[in-house]
């Protein structure tokens, strides 16, 4: 048996994989106090679900698989450890210049981003090593020994290290951590070379800093959690989802928090994957999660989910770059919380803000008087109010109808009903936009990808989405509400790492770099030996972080191999390398030759054979009972929609909108000119009118 | 200005979707750019209608390319009016048509619906080199363009989406760089490309009519928007001046560039008469970068509104023929920078008055440095080029300190470059890099911290040094009784030597030895509001970041602090003490602003003052190096002291 919690703000979502075959949703609430407690409250209910004790039924795991929000949510908090930072001399400034770059560049209102660690925790070691990895000064021990007195009496709980070029030559780095483990035996500490050995220090010296500063605070997470799991009487492998879309160890974890920052979104495409590829046969899927108050955007691009080298904390300049490939997620302030609004210039606004969970919408009666994008799907009559989560809160349609009254109909010479339909096309249109940019970015045509709608609000408006965009089809998976968890039960173990070397395709040094690639491999063995005893299958691929010897920016190559056997193999790695660029950006410099930065390996090891199971609600029949309900719509305006249940759809038979197709988690909105049927593995596949 | 016909949510969606093109093209042009000056996102991308006028430009645009894309774009009109053809692409870089320097290549892309031009894509981008007589093409000694770099008039680059090689080699072989520009070129090529795809593509869903409707509503609405402002605040006059260092073939003064700005009704008028005459360098500015520096000033108090030329409409300037803000071919106007930035910082204060909750003091003025020679570390000593630039200080706020660490405000979101990278490319390594204590202009608000960077040039044959920067004796000041902050200049000690030689900010293809120690401090912000007035606990605690030393804590702000254990950053306030200096300080600080220069200038050469007591306190400019007053600069900078500090004091 196996278990799927993601730990999100509001619910703890968990998936059980029965050993017979089912699957089974649960929801607990979330207890940011105490998380750990949350996840334990999930498995009871799964366990009174199925009417044994939460013992037996942990007795019967063998997988425990955890996506959790501590890590970024102790950084947002500043509940992080109290970090020391130490570099090299002259130098003690890296974390507060950065890399320059602002994001309102004529908003001078905006403040100053404080630095990860703070002026008062930085020192400076008296020590250089230079490009070409010699030693231009030695480490001065004693002046060293010094400033870990400092630390000592300054209370730092962690340390994090980074010297300039010490991905070339480590030996300073290496031989501070030993005097770490001297002077301030039992404080965690983290060096930039081996967390993240890449070229450009604020990267690296970030990555240092947060990583040490998490080393405390998850480390006890992740004992906690293995203690308490074990308390309750379960005796498997406890595996923690990375920024990277797979899973590791959480002992592993533990010792290197810093793959752990998007834990949680991450897992999300790697569900999508999966259901375009079980649905609508694509191997090229936009994954959208909405929530209350963000919207989250991933993509599978031809089978595979791209990563981004550059992710911040905070916001892209105003925050902390974590230096780390993650997952591509995206977030914008829109979900059904999102409040409309009419700006000074007559135009009406639709977010970032949000009524959040307090007091939220408008409809749920607890004082909320601005109007939401939930407000206008109750105005509109998409969302029955009698039947909102199963049935589990009332909705006011009077309150719902009074706040778009008061705050939109005046200002914009509208009915309630159509201000109401602008509330959704401006909301509808924010996410497409956020859509367009994360997918061009990407070289992706979003006609020719699948737009896969998870999360409790995503019915509201995705058929208008994959309609705007002309995505041919949506898909709501029947896991759709815990998309997350979903991904964590189809996820692999994953290792990477990196190494810089630089290497220029017309004077390639073979041996070289294939002593750099075998130093890799030898990694990746290591940890396929170790970890992945229980894998299906186990592979290790490589790649080149690549670019044109003029151009600044690198882009990700994978390799045909692991080694260079002679010509044709570099001749080979350029002719794919022009064919990338060309993909990506529509252009490429054939005659150019190559540079490559540096060199990575990934190995990953399949846990599972076969497809996830559906939640296994059985089909109904196409004579189930059908209700109708007043719905509005563009261009049609009020008519009297097909109100269905979920699991009352026959597997494959099409019907048509307008219709509202519910169920305990979500409400699906089908506009006119639609169609839709209920997928083989239990989700919802439609077809989007053309030309919305 | 037409009513708007539009329904509120399609003219939304279209708004959004000319911003996110215009976006689209910024994220391709970043991603295959060679120029690591582009990358580093010296870079605009424009969406215009089919008269050139602008519809939407990046959001992360530099600042100094705002308000010129709309001209060099109306000037490939005007050029190929009646001949464009579906796959053209031109080309431009023209400072005497609108553009800003010949650094700035421009690529336009009309864009065909049904055989007709409705619009264009332009894409704008800062090459390393366009040729003339240094590398990187800034030689601050040109008076004239044909010194500077190639002048690219209209020209057409790009048939059928095919670059036409003749005209692009010529080009690039004009340049140290061809490579790299025959990259950039596609690159920009492409990039406008992308803008034209997502264009038609609106075309395809909301047909021809309602796009170019679109066009001309989100004009329109920017200039309802800003002239609804401009109409509720009273009408009135504002006037100040600021100033460039001097003139190299002139006589010892520094160069006023004066501003009367006017708003009546709804509208903004900008007049420069009194302005000095173009100048025997290359920080002169012609009409389009003048044009720009105006916009870019004033839509720092309209953050949230688009650019686009509903906004250049709101306003209007005048300038005096063949003066410093209105240079005229073949004047060199390659450090147009320098006037640009002057001109947007007296925005500032002017509309500091007009926005009170908006208030800024001066900003550091942006610095250049370029480097080349061989690099005598490799085999084949292969040229080098190191070009870079620092962040520096933001003026004080009313109610905040101002922004530490900040590139220049011709272009804030420029990012800064990483050592390792720069180590690795060039023979250089960088002993220090940090953030420059008592830099900050003092305030009740200070100014944001400027840095200090020095490096030692290693193996290196044939190296000479340029810096291209301004505000050494026109020193960053402060505003409603704020501190001036530091005169800028560059240090260096020559190998083997001790003495620090101060070179100023501006010079020229200095040759430079292995060994050689080169250190850049760059200004903070000017102080907002009287020093005297800060809260002693900020003081405190800028003493225990180290922003302000002990000594300065006293001279400038009057709080005494007294070390209590350093080495673990305990201090604490002497408040009786403080009380005391306070009173001292406003008993003498009017006299001290009126002091005898060549008094000022005797202490000075006896070490008994440091410069920035000469400016914070004496309002004195002095020759740096040798320690000799400069009466005409003194007696300028004191006009302005009187009416930006000493006013301001109660």
């Amino acid at each position: 048996m196996r278990f799927a919690v993601d730990t999100g703000g509001t619910f703890t979502d968990l998936l059980v994989e029965h050993d017979d075959g089912r699957l089974t949703m649960h929801k607990a609430a979330t207890t940011p106090q105490d998380p750990i407690a949350g996840v334990i409250d999930s498995l009871a209910k799964a366990a009174e679900a199925e009417g044994v004790s939460l013992g037996d039924l942990l007795a019967q795991g063998d997988l425990f698989i955890h996506g959790t929000t501590r890590a970024i949510n102790a950084i947002v908090t500043g509940a992080t450890a109290r970090t020391a930072f130490l570099t090299t001399r002259g130098h003690p400034d890296i974390l507060v210049l950065r890399e320059g770059g602002r994001k309102d560049v004529f908003d001078f209102t905006v403040p100053f981003p404080e630095p990860y660690v703070p002026r008062s925790l930085t020192w400076e070691a008296d020590e250089r090593i230079m490009a070409d990895g010699s030693v231009r000064r030695a480490l001065d021990e004693a002046a060293l020994v010094g400033a870990l007195g400092e630390m000592k009496a300054a209370k730092v709980e962690a340390v994090a290290v980074c010297l300039l070029w010490s991905i070339v030559n480590p030996a300073h780095e290496l031989r501070i951590g030993e005097l770490i483990e001297a002077h301030l035996p039992g404080v965690p500490y983290t060096l930039s070379h081996a967390v993240n050995p890449s070229l450009r220090e604020y990267r690296r010296a970030s990555s240092t800093a947060i990583d040490a500063s998490l080393k405390p605070l998850m480390s006890a997470y992740m004992g906690d959690l293995t203690a308490r799991l074990r308390a309750a009487g379960y005796a498997g492998r406890v595996l923690i989802v990375t920024s990277n879309a797979g899973v590791i160890d959480a002992s592993e974890a533990a010792r290197a928090p810093i793959h752990l920052i998007n834990s949680g979104p991450a897992m999300a495409p790697v569900a999508g994957r999966h259901f375009a590829e079980a649905d609508a046969a694509a191997e090229t899927a936009i994954v959208a999660d909405t929530g209350g108050t963000t919207y989250d955007l991933s993509v599978v691009r031809r089978g595979g989910i791209p990563l981004t080298r550059e992710t911040w904390i905070g916001g892209a300049y105003r925050g902390h770059m974590t230096g780390f490939p993650s997952v591509d997620v995206r977030s914008i302030g829109a979900g059904g919380g999102s409040i409309a609004w009419v700006d000074a210039g007559g135009l009406l606004r639709v977010g970032p803000q949000s009524a959040a969970a307090e007091p939220g919408p408008a409809a749920y009666g607890r004082g909320g008087e601005e109007p939401t994008v939930t407000d206008a799907c109750v105005a509109l009559g998409w969302l029955d109010p009698d039947f909102f989560l199963g049935g589990a809160m009332k909705l006011r349609a009077d309150l719902s109808r009074a706040a778009i009254e008061a705050r939109l109909c005046g200002p914009l010479g509208l009915s309630v009903e159509d201000a109401a339909l602008a509330v959704i096309r401006v909301a509808t249109e924010n996410m497409v936009q956020a859509i367009l940019d994360i997918t061009v970015n990407q070289g992706i045509d979003p006609r020719e990808a699948v737009l896969i709608g998870g999360g409790g609000a995503a019915g509201l408006n995705s058929e208008r989405i994959a309609a705007r965009l002309g995505c041919p089809t949506l898909l709501i998976p029947d896991v759709g509400a815990a998309l997350s968890a979903a991904g964590a039960l189809m996820s692999e173990l994953v290792f990477e790492c990196r190494a810089a070397l630089f290497a220029q395709s017309g004077a390639f040094d073979s041996a070289a770099v294939n002593a750099v690639l075998d130093g890799l491999r030898a990694r990746c063995e290591a940890f396929i030996a170790e970890a992945g005893e229980e894998a299906v299958e186990s592979r290790i691929a490589f790649g080149a972080e690549a670019r044109y010897p003029h151009q600044v920016w690198e882009i990700d190559l994978p390799l045909r191999a692991g080694a260079f056997a002679g010509e044709a193999d570099i001749r080979a790695m350029v002719a794919d390398f022009h064919a990338a660029h060309d993909e990506i950006f529509a252009i490429s410099d054939p005659e150019s030759e190559i540079e490559v930065v540096s060199w990575t390996a990934r190995a990953s090891c399949r846990l599972r054979e076969g497809k996830l199971p559906s939640l296994g609600v059985a089909a109904g029949s196409a004579a189930a009972p059908v209700s109708r309900r007043r719905a509005y719509f563009e261009r049609v305006g009020w008519v009297e929609a097909e109100a269905r249940r979920f699991e009352a759809l026959p597997a494959g038979a099409e019907f048509a909108g307008p219709a509202l197709v519910e169920s305990s988690f979500t409400t699906v909105v089908v506009g006119p000119g639609a169609t839709y049927r209920r997928t083989a593995s239990g989700g919802l596949s439609i077809n989007p009118a053309k030309g919305a | 200005m037409a009513k708007q016909t539009l329904d509120p949510v399609t003219f939304e969606v279209l708004k959004n979707s000319f911003i996110s093109a215009v976006d689209q093209m910024g994220e391709q042009v970043l991603r295959t750019c060679y120029s690591f000056v582009i990358y580093n996102r010296d870079f605009s991308n424009a969406l215009h209608d089919a008269e050139g006028n602008c519809i939407a430009q990046g959001n992360a645009d530099i600042a100094v390319h705002v308000g010129t894309l709309h001209y060099t774009c109306k000037a490939v009109i005007e050029a190929f009016r009646g001949r464009m053809k579906e796959g053209d692409v031109y080309a431009i870089n023209d400072p005497y048509a609108g553009g800003t320097h010949f650094s700035d290549v421009r690529l336009v892309r009309p864009i065909f619906h049904e055989g007709r031009v409705i619009a264009f894509a332009q894409a704008n981008g800062h090459w390393s080199d366009v040729g003339g007589s240094v590398p990187g093409s800034f030689d601050v000694m040109a008076r004239e363009m044909f010194r500077e770099g190639l002048r690219i008039t209209p020209v057409k680059l790009f048939e059928n989406n095919a670059l036409i090689e003749d005209v692009a080699t010529l080009i690039a072989q004009n340049s140290r760089d061809p490579a790299s520009i025959i990259g950039d070129m596609q690159a920009q090529a492409e990039a406008t490309a992308v803008c034209q795809r997502d264009i038609l593509r609106l075309v395809e869903k909301y047909g021809v009519e309602t796009v170019e409707t679109g066009f001309a509503e989100v004009q329109d609405y920017v200039e309802r928007a800003v002239r609804m402002r401009l109409a509720a605040l009273p009408d009135g006059e504002w006037a100040t001046q600021d100033f460039i260092d001097r003139d190299p073939a002139g006589s010892e003064g520094l160069i006023p560039i004066k501003i009367r700005m006017t708003i009546k009704g709804d509208k903004a008028y900008y007049d420069f008469a009194g302005s000095h005459d173009v100048i025997a360098s290359i920080y002169n500015s012609a009409e389009g970068a003048t044009f720009s520096a105006v916009a870019a000033g004033m839509k720092t108090f309209f953050p949230d509104l688009p650019l686009n030329s509903g906004f250049y409409r709101a306003f209007e300037i005048t300038a005096p023929e063949g003066s410093i803000v209105d240079a005229k071919w073949p004047v060199a106007v390659t450090g147009f920078l320098m006037p640009f930035e002057k001109i947007m910082n007296s925005i500032f204060e002017m509309w500091s008055d007009i926005m009170p909750e908006r208030a800024i003091a001066c900003a550091f003025n942006l610095e250049y440095l370029l480097a080349g020679g061989q690099d005598a570390r490799l085999a084949g000593k292969p040229i080098f080029m190191f070009y870079d630039w620092l962040p520096g200080g933001w003026g004080g706020r009313n109610g905040k300190d101002g922004s530490n660490c900040t590139t220049a405000c011709f272009g804030t979101g420029l990012q800064t470059q990483p050592v390792e990278g720069q180590e690795r490319a060039n023979p250089i390594r960088t002993t220090e890099f940090q953030i420059l204590r008592d830099s900050p202009g003092p305030g009740k608000w200070r100014g944001g911290a400027g840095v200090r960077k020095t490096s030692i040039l290693l193996d290196a044959d044939k190296a000479v040094l340029s810096y291209i920067c301004d505000r050494e004796r026109a020193v960053v000041w402060g505003i409603k009784g704020g501190l001036p902050s530091m005169p800028h200049g560059l240090h260096m000690v020559r190998a083997g030597k001790t003495h620090e030689d101060w070179l100023g900010s501006v010079f020229s293809d200095l040759p430079m030895k292995t060994g050689d120690v080169f250190s850049r401090p760059t200004a903070g912000g000017g102080g907002y509001g009287d020093p005297l007035e800060r809260d002693p606990a900020a003081v405190l605690e800028d003493v225990i970041d180290d922003y302000v030393s002990v000594e300065r804590a006293a001279k400038d702000y009057g709080v005494v602090i007294r070390p209590v254990d350093p080495e673990m950053l305990s201090y604490e306030i002497d408040e009786a003490e403080t009380a005391r200096a306070r009173a001292a300080i406003r008993a003498s600080r009017r006299e001290w602003a009126e002091a005898d220069p060549e008094q000022v200038a005797a202490d000075y050469k006896a070490g008994k003052i440091d410069r920035l007591d000469a400016v914070r306190r004496y309002a004195v400019i002095l020759d740096w190096e040798s320690g000799e007053v400069l009466p005409k600069s003194t007696e300028q900078f004191r006009e302005m002291f009187r009416i930006r500090t000493v006013a301001g004091w109660a």
